[in-house]
């Protein structure tokens, strides 16, 4: 088993004088599960088809499962399971028909190929339409044949290019729960920009934005920063700034006025004063100051994303 | 942003519960309601009455000589009547209906297969032969029941009903074929005409029984592998006995034997050494694969040791076996293993070109394209027609020089059928996945670019070869309508150079189709190719271009093989010209796909 699941130095894609992917490098362990974030055009979609072989990169590396995407495609085709954007399909098979086919066609087995079309259905919940034309197929539905299409030889490692664009709440809710059964033993790498989905069943975030990698952060550590003090109070901005300021285990003070002697404060902390807003508050009533809004805000996904996105700020402290 | 979406510290992979906690039950996408078929009803009932008239109409004329109205009316009314219940058939899901025509259609087999049996002659003959009421009353009874059987099969739920009819598909299928086979081993006479269509039908029904069963299926895939072997060793004896005159020696019966011998141990030897390493794996299957073939290559050559030796089934006289009979025997022993092949294979070329054959049936141009295509030929038997019964200016009948088939092809039609066919068979090979996006998910599961090209040049290249079998029919029909024999012999040699030219053809289309997403540009070019390819042969007749140029030309010219093969010759080197061309214009589309990698 190779150290890293998927590998990625220094790719760079050009279409001509449009430069898609600059010079990204990150590595995924196997059994990671993570999404790949990022607004329209970042970069996202070329990335996952450089690395199932669709593509070929203008420069840098690509290895999956320890193989090279350029030189061993074939050894990287077999690892994989893919699902494209667009989920296409031939629409004049039925479901069962090209399941059956895509099973024979990556090898699998005649005895175990039955079993395993049943629970592709089953896991993807498509039985009930296993016998319909795939043209005559909603978006979700054809959705989930294409998820089924990607999991039916059981690949170590799934590329899934927006999962869940289109489905109904219900439909994303099963597709998350079944990406999410399927997290330990499969390597996963999922595109969306949906962040609620990401907080709820990834571990890792990459957010590529304009081609280049901005952040590679675990969720874990996103949570465990330590949050920002938001305080509103009355009273005048330059000494009530140079209170906080003196107070012990505050690191900066923001000030946003909002109207006329009323101020919003934000405080970032030390680690080891992670919730001040009781000494603060106290503070603050001693001196004679309303103390109209006290707030604890951890950064969020949003943040994060908007930081990156909008503000282009880089990789988070 | 308050504090009730704060993730714990703690715990930060815990998942809110309002996204993945509680999902529902599966539950099928939309109501289904049954619909009254009304309207199938109503044209059931008119179609009755039009058969019944119909038969009425053919029965009295058949026994009590012509009447007011011809006969051919009450086959049309016959003819539409039954277009109208097989409509019906397939629209009504009303269990005594369709258990009705189901009863209907196996009555209509046991009609047929009575026919077999029942004897008859032409009116004034001396001798009455056994089966001769089979072509064609049986065999279109045995397809229209049949027909009927599929659109009962398509609405019965009840299990019992439909392993009964499954089985007399499966029985009938199964007798019809053997039948062919047997029949012709022991009366070479019967393959021409007769034995051909029993084995043909037997094809069908089999065919049918595995498409109702499933192919992946246990019972499908066996009844698919003794479809098989059944072409196999069909193939084997008649290949054998063609070529037994030359082995009538006792010499060499006995080296055949101990070659066989040897054949027989490596392969018993090979298949137990690969199936005792791990079992599921590709690489062992190849090895007993192989294995297998030895063993049966070693049968064979026992086989024809003996026969050598023994001289058994060569009967009473050494009458040249390979034409027709051998060559009819082996083509359909070879049809019979492609199709087993194509229902047990899992191999990813058999899987690929019955995926896109199957493609082609699905979508509406394949039969507009036959049904152009018979048009073409219904126009062109006229004209030929026409030309049989050609009177000089006396009012006498001017004969035509044999073989007449070459006046049959060599027209105009037959050309423009050419060049407007190949195109519209090929144009969406490749366009049509890259318009739609499943080149992405092709090209990214392991296949290799070559098989994916060889597979669809075989599924087209089938296809263009099925789209001639109704120029055929009309040749036949000739026969039996006239009851005079012509030199069909040289349509063999024809048949061999349309699929080799066809092949060129269908090449040069496959590669323009990857060339672009659009389908039309891919047509046109096509279509300009195969033009210029017809030019050829126009060229070469002209007298003020070089010898060279002349000789040249003449060798690439499909129409001037075409002539020569009608004529009954065939030029080996002209059918290797077409082969490789046929190579080129592959391996260029393989490039043309491998160069995406490269983009």
């Amino acid at each position: 088993m190779a150290e890293f699941a998927i590998e990625v130095e220094n790719l760079c894609k050009s279409f001509g004088a449009v430069v898609a992917v600059d010079d990204v490098n990150f590595s995924i362990k196997p059994g990671e599960l993570v999404g790949f974030l990022g607004p329209n055009g970042a970069g996202k979609s070329t990335t996952m088809r450089i690395l199932t072989t669709w593509l070929p990169a203008s420069s840098g590396v690509a290895r999956v499962g320890g193989f090279d995407t350029m030189s061993q495609s074939m050894d990287v085709r077999r690892q994989i399971g893919y699902l494209p954007e667009s989920v296409p399909l031939y629409p004049e098979m039925r479901v069962e028909e090209y399941l059956i086919y895509r099973a024979k066609l990556r090898g699998i087995e005649r005895s175990g190929r039955t079993q395993r079309l049943e629970d592709c259905l089953e896991k993807c919940r498509i039985r009930e339409v296993r016998r319909r034309l795939l043209g005559t197929l909603s978006k979700g539905y054809r959705q989930r044949v294409g998820l089924a299409d990607a999991m039916i030889h059981n690949p170590p490692i799934l590329i899934l290019d927006e999962p869940t664009s289109g489905l109904d709440p219900v439909q994303i809710r099963e597709t998350l729960s079944t990406i999410k059964a399927l997290g330990g033993s499969h390597t996963i790498l999922l595109s969306t920009h949906i962040l609620s989905e990401v907080e709820a069943i990834c571990e890792r975030i990459l957010i590529i934005n304009k081609g280049t990698l901005k952040s590679d952060v675990k969720l874990s550590t996103l949570a465990e920063q330590t949050p920002t003090l938001v305080v509103e109070v009355r009273g005048p901005i330059s000494e009530v700034t140079k209170f906080l300021e003196k107070e012990d285990g505050v690191v900066s003070v923001k000030a946003n006025p909002i109207s006329d002697n009323v101020t919003t404060y934000e405080l970032q902390t030390t680690a080891k004063h992670s919730d001040m807003r009781e000494t603060v508050a106290s503070g603050l009533v001693k001196q004679g100051w309303g103390v109209r809004r006290l707030d604890l805000r951890r950064r969020t996904l949003e943040d994060l994303f908007m930081d990156v996105v909008i503000r282009d700020r880089g990789l988070t402290r | 942003m308050t504090t009730e979406t704060l993730q714990e510290p703690d715990s930060p992979q815990q998942v809110p519960l309002n996204i993945i906690d509680v999902t529902p039950r599966e539950s099928a996408p939309s109501a289904m309601k049954d619909d009254e078929p009304t309207i199938a009803r109503f044209i059931c009932a008119a179609s009755l009455m039009l058969f019944a008239m119909g038969t009425m109409i053919v029965v009295l004329n058949w026994f009590m000589g012509p009447r007011i109205v011809p006969t051919f009316v009450g086959y049309i009314a016959m003819f539409v009547g039954l277009l109208g219940m097989l409509y019906h058939a397939s629209r009504d899901s009303d269990t005594q209906v369709r258990r009705l025509y189901a009863s209907f259609g196996l009555l209509l087999i046991s009609l047929a297969s009575l026919t077999a049996f029942l004897s008859g002659s032409t009116p004034g003959a001396l001798t009455k032969t056994p089966g001769f009421y089979f072509v064609p009353y049986g065999v279109l009874g045995l397809l229209v029941g049949l027909m009927f059987l599929m659109t009962f099969l398509r609405h019965e739920t009840d299990s019992g009903w439909r392993n009964k009819v499954l089985g007399t598909e499966l029985s009938v299928g199964g007798t019809l074929a053997i039948a062919a086979f047997l029949v012709s081993i022991f009366k070479p006479d019967f393959l021409l005409g007769s034995g051909l269509l029993l084995g043909v039908l037997g094809l069908v029904f089999l065919c049918v029984y595995i498409g109702q069963r499933g192919g992946s299926s246990d019972a499908g895939y066996q009844v698919g592998a003794i479809i098989g072997l059944l072409g196999v060793v069909g193939f084997l004896y008649a290949f054998g006995r063609s070529i037994v005159p030359a082995l009538a020696v006792p010499e060499t019966a006995g080296l055949l034997f101990r070659i066989g011998g040897v054949l027989l141990v490596l392969g018993g030897v090979g298949y137990f050494l690969t199936g005792s390493t791990t079992p599921t794996n590709t690489g062992s299957n190849v090895g007993r694969a192989v294995s297998i073939g030895i063993g049966a290559l070693a049968i064979a050559v026992f086989i024809l040791g003996g026969m050598g030796s023994a001289k058994v089934f060569v009967g009473t006289s050494l009458q040249p076996f390979f034409v027709p009979y051998g060559l009819i025997m082996m083509v359909m022993g070879a049809l019979y293993a492609v199709v087993g092949l194509g229902i047990c294979s899992d191999n990813q070329l058999v899987v690929l070109t019955r995926k896109e054959l199957s493609g082609y049936f699905y979508s509406p141009i394949a039969y507009l394209v036959l049904f152009g295509l018979s048009m073409a030929g219904w126009a062109n038997y006229l004209m030929f027609l026409q030309l049989l019964a050609r009177v000089n200016q006396m009012g006498e009948p001017r004969p035509l020089p044999e073989p007449i088939v070459q006046f049959y092809i060599m027209t105009l039609v037959p050309v423009l059928a050419v060049i407007f066919s190949v195109p519209a068979v090929t144009m969406r090979l490749f366009s049509e996945e890259h318009r739609a996006g499943t080149m992405e998910v092709l090209c990214t599961a392991p296949v290799s670019e070559s098989t994916i090209v060889f597979s669809k040049f075989f599924a087209s290249w089938v296809f263009f070869i099925l789209l001639w079998v109704p120029w055929g029919l009309f040749l036949i029909a000739l026969k039996l309508e006239n009851g005079v024999s012509f030199d069909y012999r040289p349509l063999i040699s024809f048949m061999l150079v349309l699929a080799a030219s066809g092949a060129g053809f269908i090449s040069m289309g496959v590669f323009f189709s990857s060339l672009t997403r659009n389908q039309i540009v891919a047509a046109v070019l096509t279509f300009c190719g195969v033009i210029v390819l017809s030019m050829f042969s126009m060229i070469q007749g002209l007298t003020d271009i070089g010898e060279t140029w002349r000789a040249i030309l003449k060798h690439l010219s499909y129409l001037d093989l075409w002539e020569t093969s009608l004529a009954g010759r065939i030029t080996v080197l002209d059918l290797f010209i077409q082969m490789s061309f046929t190579f080129f214009w592959l391996y260029l589309t393989v490039k043309v796909l491998e160069a995406r990698r490269w983009k």
